[in-house]
Order: C-alpha cells, then sequence, then structure tokens
C-alpha cells in the first residue's frame, strides 16, 4: 500500500473516532426517541467505517469480518427492530430527562477529560496503528452510561446499554485489534437476543405499568 | 479384591469410604425396610472398630505415613497423612462411636423411616467428614472436612426441626462455625504464605508440609494463636464463643450430642494442636502463649461446671460440663506449651499427655453420660430433672452404666477421669522448678482452678445422678419408667468397659499415648520401667511418689465388703421395705425431696459474680405468692445481645444506600467504575 493511502487512511480512522465521539454527545442531547434510534444507526455505521479503515491500515483480515457482523447488526437488524419497537408501542414524545440537558452535557466534557487522562498510559503501551483512540472509546463509553443515569424511560436505558457495547467495541479494536472472533459473534449475539428480551420486557412493562417511566421499576421501598 | 492394608493410613482411608458408601446406600435402605436399621448401625459400628484397629495399629507401629491421591483442586491434589496423632484421634473416634452406634440403633427404631434413614445418612456422613479432618495433610482438604462436618452435624443438631428452639439452635451453631471456620483459613492463609504479605506463591504451600516450613515474625506467630484458639475454640466452646453448647445439645437427639460433644469437640482439640505444635511449631510458640491458654481453659473450667450445676436440664448439664471438660483439656495444652518452652520437657509432655488422656475419657464417659440422659429422657418423656426421680429402680443397668460414667467425670479415684486430673495435677505440681513468679502463679493458680473445677464438677454430677436415679418419682412418667431396649444397653455398656478400661490400664493407654507426644513435642514421658509397671500410674517426677487405680479399687473393695456383708447377711438385718423417713414430718411426699435448683443453691449463693439472676421473692401478704428465679449466662446480656443491637443499627443505616431507584443504582455504578479506574490510572 502506498505511503500516502496508509496516512490518509490514519486520518480517516481518526476522524471517524471523534465523530463517534461526537455521535455519543448527540445522543445525551437528542429530545426526540425516533432521531435517538437513528443516530445509533449512524453510530453503527461509524463504528463499521472505523472497524473496515484498521482492517485496512493494520492488515487484519479478520477485522473484515467483525465490520460486516457490526453492519448487519448495529446499522440493519438493532434499528429495525428498535423502529418497530417504537411503532408498536406508540412511542413518539419527547426523551424525558431526569438531568437537564446543558448540565449533562457539562458533566460530558469532564467524563470525557478523565477519559483521556485515563487512556494515556494504555495508549503508550498499546502497540496498535490507532492507540490514540483509546481514549475517545472510553469517553464513548462512559458518555452512553451517563445517558442510562440522566434519562427516565426505560427505552433510553437500552439505547445506552447498545451505546456502551459499541463503544466498547470500539476500545477493544483500537488497543488490541478486537477481540477474538468466536468472543466478537458471541457478543453481537448476547446484544441481539437482549434486543429482544428487552423488547418483550417493553410490552409486558407497559401492560402492567401503562407506562415506561422508570419510577413504576423502582424496588419497593421498605416498610 | 481389596488392595493390601499395608499401612494404617490406607485402612483409614478405606474406612472413610466404608463411612460414607455405608450411609449412602443404608439410608437407601432403611427408608424402605425400615427394621433393617438395627443391623445398618451394627455394620456402622464395625467400620468403626476397624477405625479403632488402625488407630491403634498406628500408635503401636508409631507410623507416620503420607499419601497423595489425585483429585482436590488443580496444583493441589489431596493429601492424606497419619502420624501418631492422627492415630490417637483416629482411635479416639472409632472406639468411642462404636457405642453410640449401636445405642442409636435401638434409639431410632420407633422414629418414621425418613427420620431414621436421614438420621442413619447424616450420622455416617459425620464420621466419616470427622475421619477425614484427622487425615487431612492440606488446608484444602481439611477446610472440605471441616465444612462437611460443620454442615452435617447442623442437620444432626436439626433432626426434629419443626420445632423453634430447635431452629434457633441449630442456627446459631451454624453461625457459629462458619465464623470459626473462617478465622481458621486466615490462619492457614498466614501459615502459606510464609509470613510476606503478597500472599502464598503457588497452592503447593497449602500442604501441611510446606506450612510446617514456615517461619513467622512474632507478631505474626501470636496473631496465628489467636486465629488458631479463636478458631477452634469456636467449636469446641471456649468462653465467650461457647453459647451454642447448651443450646445445641438439649435440642440434639441424644447419640447425635454423644457424637457432637463426644469426639466433634475432640475435632477442635486436635486441629488446634495440629496447628501450634505441628504447623506453627514449637519454635515458633512462646511461653505466654501458653499462659493465656492456661488461664482460658481453667477460667472456662470453672465457669462450665459452675452453670452445669444450675442446670436442671440433664443435656444442657452435660453441655455445660463439656465446656469445663474442654477447658481442661486446653489448660493441658497451655501448660504443656509453657512448660516445653522453659526447658522442661518432661513436665510438658506429661501435661501434653494428661491432656490427650483427658480427651480420651472425655470421649467415653461424655458419651455414656448424654446416651444415659437420651434414655432418661426417652423412659419418661421429661426433659427436667425435677420430673424424673427413682429412676435407679426402673432402669438398674443403664442406672448402673451412667453411675459409672459419673464416677468418672467426676474423676474419683479407680476411674479414668481420676487419671487424667492427676497426670495434669502432677504436672502443675512441677511449679517451683519455673522461673519467673508470673509463670509459677499463673500455674498454681491454673492448678487451683483444676481442682476447684473438679471439685464442682463430682457435686454436679452427684447433683445429676441424685435427683435422677435416686429418690422418689417426681412424676407420672417417673413412675411409669421402663429399662431402654437392648442395643441401648449394649451400646452404653460397651462404653462403660472402655471407660473402666481406661481407668484400670493408664499405663497401657499413656504407652499409645506417649508416641502422639513425642512426635508433638519432641520430649517423651519419663520411663516407668519398674515391677509391675503396667499396674502403676506414671511416677513423676521419675522415682517420686505414684498411685495405682488398680491398687485403690482393691482397697474400696476391701473397705466396702464388711458393710456389704453387714448388710446382706443371710439371718442378721431382714432385709424389709418401709415408707422413707421423714424426719418427724407426718405427710413427706415426693414434692417434699430436694429439688435440682435447691441442690444447687449454695452453689449460686457462694459465686453470685458469675450469674445474671433475676430473682423474685414474694412478700408475706402478697395473695397470690410465687417464687421465680431465672438464671442466664451473663454472656448474653453483657456480649451477644448488645452485638446483636449493633449489628442491626450498621443494617439500618446501611439500608439508606438502598434507595430503590435505578437511576441512583446507575450512579453508585458509574462513581465506582470511575473511583476504580482513577485507582488503576493514579496509583
Amino acid at each position: 500500500m502506498a505511503p500516502h493511502t496508509h496516512i490518509l487512511l490514519n486520518r480517516l480512522v481518526g476522524f471517524l473516532g471523534s465523530a463517534l465521539l461526537l455521535s455519543s454527545f448527540a445522543m445525551l442531547s437528542m429530545r426526540r426517541m425516533s432521531s435517538l434510534v437513528r443516530i445509533f444507526a449512524l453510530q453503527g455505521l461509524l463504528l463499521t467505517l472505523g472497524t473496515l479503515s484498521v482492517a485496512i491500515v493494520a492488515g487484519e483480515p479478520h477485522l473484515l469480518f467483525s465490520a460486516l457482523f457490526t453492519f448487519i447488526f448495529k446499522v440493519l437488524v438493532l434499528p429495525i427492530i428498535l423502529f418497530r419497537l417504537l411503532e408498536r408501542l406508540r412511542i413518539r414524545g419527547e426523551v424525558e430527562v431526569l438531568l437537564n440537558v446543558p448540565t449533562t452535557m457539562v458533566v460530558g466534557l469532564f467524563v470525557v477529560v478523565f477519559s483521556f487522562a485515563l487512556a494515556s498510559p494504555i495508549s503508550e503501551l498499546a502497540s496498535t496503528v490507532s492507540r490514540g483512540l483509546i481514549g475517545v472509546g472510553l469517553a464513548a463509553l462512559l458518555l452512553s452510561f451517563l445517558m442510562m443515569i440522566t434519562r427516565k424511560k426505560a427505552i433510553t436505558q437500552v439505547l445506552g446499554f447498545l451505546g456502551m457495547e459499541n463503544a466498547l467495541f470500539f476500545s477493544a479494536i483500537n488497543a488490541t485489534y478486537g477481540m477474538p472472533m468466536v468472543v466478537e459473534l458471541g457478543v453481537a449475539f448476547d446484544v441481539l437476543v437482549g434486543t429482544f428480551v428487552f423488547g418483550i420486557f417493553f410490552f409486558q412493562i407497559r401492560e402492567t405499568f401503562e407506562s415506561f417511566d422508570l419510577k413504576h421499576m423502582d424496588n419497593t421501598q421498605t416498610e | 479384591m481389596i488392595p493390601p492394608l499395608t499401612t494404617p493410613l490406607l485402612e483409614s482411608l478405606w474406612i472413610l469410604a466404608a463411612w460414607a458408601t455405608t450411609g449412602l446406600a443404608g439410608s437407601w435402605l432403611v427408608l424402605r425396610i425400615p427394621a433393617l436399621s438395627r443391623f445398618l448401625y451394627g455394620l456402622l459400628a464395625l467400620e468403626s472398630l476397624f477405625m479403632a484397629h488402625s488407630g491403634f495399629r498406628g500408635l503401636a507401629e508409631r507410623s507416620d505415613t503420607r499419601l497423595v491421591l489425585a483429585g482436590g483442586i488443580p496444583g493441589l491434589p489431596f493429601h492424606f497423612r497419619q502420624d501418631p496423632l492422627s492415630s490417637f484421634f483416629l482411635l479416639l473416634l472409632g472406639a468411642a462411636s462404636v457405642g453410640t452406634l449401636i445405642y442409636t440403633g435401638g434409639f431410632m427404631k420407633n422414629e418414621p423411616p425418613r427420620t431414621n434413614a436421614l438420621f442413619f445418612l447424616r450420622t455416617a456422613l459425620f464420621l466419616s467428614s470427622m475421619g477425614g479432618v484427622f487425615l487431612a495433610d492440606d488446608a484444602y482438604i481439611f477446610m472440605l472436612s471441616w465444612e462437611l462436618m460443620a454442615l452435617v452435624s447442623f442437620f444432626m443438631i436439626l433432626t426434629e426441626r419443626k420445632r423453634e428452639d430447635v431452629r434457633r439452635a441449630g442456627y446459631l451453631y451454624l453461625l457459629m462455625a462458619h465464623g470459626g471456620s473462617l478465622l481458621i483459613l486466615f490462619a492457614f492463609a498466614l501459615l502459606a504464605s510464609h509470613g510476606s504479605l503478597s500472599g502464598p506463591h503457588s497452592l503447593e504451600d497449602f500442604s501441611f508440609f510446606s506450612m510446617s516450613k514456615t517461619l513467622l515474625s512474632p507478631p505474626l506467630a501470636l496473631l496465628v494463636f489467636l486465629l488458631a484458639v479463636l478458631g477452634f475454640g469456636a467449636k469446641a466452646g471456649i468462653l465467650p464463643l461457647h453459647v451454642w453448647l447448651p443450646l445445641a445439645h438439649p435440642a440434639a437427639p441424644a447419640p447425635a450430642s454423644a457424637l457432637l460433644s463426644g469426639i466433634m469437640l475432640k475435632t477442635a482439640v486436635y486441629g488446634l494442636l495440629r496447628i501450634l505444635f505441628g504447623l506453627e511449631g514449637l519454635p515458633q510458640l512462646h511461653a505466654s502463649f501458653g499462659i493465656g491458654l492456661l488461664l482460658a481453659g481453667g477460667v472456662m473450667a470453672l465457669f462450665g461446671i459452675l452453670y452445669a450445676l444450675l442446670q436442671s436440664n440433664p443435656k444442657s448439664l452435660l453441655a455445660y460440663s463439656s465446656i469445663e471438660n474442654i477447658g481442661i483439656i486446653l489448660l493441658g495444652i497451655g501448660l504443656s506449651i509453657l512448660y516445653l518452652k522453659t526447658g522442661h520437657p518432661a513436665a510438658g509432655a506429661v501435661a501434653l499427655s494428661g491432656a490427650l488422656y483427658h480427651a480420651m475419657n472425655h470421649a467415653f464417659f461424655k458419651s455414656l453420660l448424654f446416651l444415659g440422659a437420651g434414655t432418661m429422657v426417652h423412659a419418661t418423656g421429661e426433659t427436667d430433672l425435677n420430673r424424673m426421680g427413682g429412676l435407679l429402680h426402673k432402669m438398674p443397668l443403664s442406672g448402673l452404666f451412667v453411675l459409672v460414667g459419673v464416677f468418672s467425670i467426676s474423676g474419683l479415684p479407680p476411674t479414668n477421669g481420676f487419671v487424667s486430673e492427676w497426670l495434669l495435677l502432677q504436672a502443675t505440681l512441677q511449679a517451683p522448678s519455673l522461673s519467673g513468679t508470673i509463670l509459677r502463679s499463673a500455674v498454681l493458680f491454673g492448678a487451683a482452678l483444676l481442682v476447684l473445677s473438679s471439685a464442682l464438677a463430682a457435686m454436679g454430677f452427684l447433683k445429676f445422678f441424685g435427683i435422677g436415679y435416686l429418690g422418689q418419682p417426681r412424676s407420672e412418667g417417673a413412675r411409669d419408667a421402663h429399662e431402654c431396649s437392648l442395643p441401648e444397653r449394649i451400646g452404653m455398656g460397651w462404653l462403660t468397659l472402655g471407660t473402666l478400661f481406661l481407668g484400670f490400664f493408664p499405663a497401657f493407654v499413656l504407652s499409645g499415648i506417649r508416641g502422639a507426644v513425642f512426635s508433638l513435642s519432641g520430649a517423651d514421658l519419663p520411663s516407668f520401667s519398674h515391677e509391675f509397671g503396667w499396674t502403676w500410674l506414671l511416677p513423676f517426677p521419675p522415682h517420686g511418689p505414684s498411685t495405682s487405680p488398680i491398687f485403690l479399687a482393691g482397697l474400696l473393695l476391701l473397705l466396702a465388703l464388711p458393710v456389704f456383708w453387714l448388710a446382706r447377711l443371710p439371718g442378721r438385718g431382714r432385709r424389709r421395705s418401709a415408707p422413707a423417713w421423714g424426719c418427724g414430718y407426718p405427710g413427706p411426699t415426693e414434692r417434699s425431696q430436694a429439688s435440682a435448683e435447691s441442690f444447687a443453691q449454695p452453689i449460686r449463693h457462694f459465686f453470685p459474680v458469675f450469674f445474671s439472676m433475676k430473682r423474685h421473692i414474694p412478700t408475706p401478704d402478697d395473695p397470690d405468692p410465687v417464687f421465680s428465679l431465672a438464671v442466664e449466662d451473663p454472656h448474653w446480656p453483657l456480649l451477644y445481645r448488645p452485638l446483636f443491637r449493633l449489628f442491626s443499627l450498621v443494617a439500618e443505616s446501611a439500608e439508606k444506600v438502598r434507595t430503590g431507584r435505578i437511576s441512583v443504582y446507575l450512579v453508585y455504578s458509574f462513581a465506582t467504575l470511575l473511583f476504580l479506574l482513577s485507582v488503576l490510572r493514579w496509583r
């Protein structure tokens, strides 16, 4: 491969990483449920492209398969399932938050700074081409976690969870060129099955509480 | 196809397996054909007899064999070892359980098949796990057997699980047993990590052989000592961890109590000896450890027997008396550490053999007495001594057996209790040879406690026998009492014979104990090679005075003969039955006999500091006068209840963290994650 292509691809990986981080912030700030799912699909696409470029830069052919699976699951299957869920559950309303969006964004900024500080020694140890992006993965992971904390509805929790999985995958690829194929396949299926289970749960929850507000799922208080 | 039993260790391991398989297969059989249970208990007893043989062989040959079997966890196969100390305790396990097992066959015959089958299974597994404790040579198999033993005995206590008090007692026992295990495990971990804080290097470090090579700094040696004493003490009933004993024993069926008190408490003694002498090793002990153990044992003995005296339930009386006896054993161990560390090996060996001898004695007479208490409860349907009385007429043979047990536990001369207490006293009499006032006075203080508690023991068991077996029946149940079944009498008879044997042939027993003492301490007993040496108890110091139980028994018989002759001579003083003399009182009833409480009144009066009493004496003008007296173990109001209150206070404040909101829980995870990551990063 020609060196300038190499540099270009390297830049591309960096660009995709920052786009991923941006998409995490976008998920934090979105107010409509359907746009949240769209951003999740976009995040999947960015992940696919990122994996693809790392595969080419590093010359790791098995990452090509990873990219393929990522595309199938995270760009096609999961968003479709989620959209159907939204449709069948007739969810159109706004995302309800526990902590208002600007405050969450500020907290998110601190989380990003923390993640980069945390990742710097790991980046020095790692031998991969895209080692600078480990911090991005960690930041995306913590941001998704933050989303799970600050949102009220059960579906947003699931999206936060899926976002965490994306971020983990991204970190793994950048730190060690991904996990073994078997593990990745297993994780992918786990996420799929998890989404199905969540879907069934949502129907049950609506049957029982006629709402998705998490406060109905709060543990009963003692006494 | 039986492989040749070339070593006692192989024989013992085969018997462990035999016990377990007999238990599994036998419980299935008992469930289908309940009548078989008596024979199956006989089979277990036969296996116990083989175990006793293996232990005896090990002691006679002084063999010390190790065996490594595949299995266990990766990197740590099962290590087994039978050295003279293990052999001694295996002999104790085998010989004392024979009687209890035969007895159980008769005791459980009227129970429903399910109960009977379960009890059979638990008994067999219990024996097998105790054997495992004695044979273990690495921490893993030791803890495995130890925990199995704790669990199985928990279920044995829960035989009558429908009763609320039984469940409470069982739960308390389980709590204590697991707390103790934790401490023991910690002691093992310290020994395995060779005193370094980074932990053991490999799993092989957990074998006892590797642990015995450990060199510890003095503070760590003290820590291991304390952990072992408290950990094994929770099982043995060391103060203040004894509270489960007086609750568990009345709750459990008699054979279970006999096994628990007679044998299981000895596993704790064994474990303590193994860690202190075997793993930590004598060079790392300090004389002050001995003083601590000596005083702890002495206080335990006095406390145990004082409370035994106050009990009116025969089984709680025996339970408190177990605390006393374990106290005596610990006192002996402490004494031996003290002597061995101050350069008096012979006195140390005598004290250690006194402790081991007492462990063996206690296994026999306490099993016997628990079985006796079981027959008392079975025959009368009462659990209170105040509702028994006059049982000797109804149950002459078992009464006679119990009388032998009572003599032994009181330490009266021709019996085995006398032998071991004599040995310990002889060891304490070497105090003048010690240098240092503290050492000397500690030993003499221990001696005083020992003598006081054995005198009180005699009084306590006079109460046990006098109120229970003598006098007039105090209830309908006692009036209709009947002699127990044949297997029960055979079982008690076996234990009685064992007790008498241990009393009459001390030299023979000591020659066996010698090997165990030598392997532990490297000190040998003074030799007793003079003419008719076997009839004499160990003379100590070597040319000092000695005593002979056989001679004493002959003397007693000689003194008793004229009385017997005067009473029984035909023609003179015909026997006639007449109402008991009522001291001039015209209407004596059975209610005017001394009761269990009145018997102990002087003791309550003399030792008020030990008791927390609630007494209500009605005033003369009370229209409905009721005298009430409640004596409680002071450890409950002073230690355990405040502890429980503190515990629930902490638990309730911790409850505030649990808000029940998912978001809050997520914040907890998030904060923990951030914290751990920053620790990782900026360590």
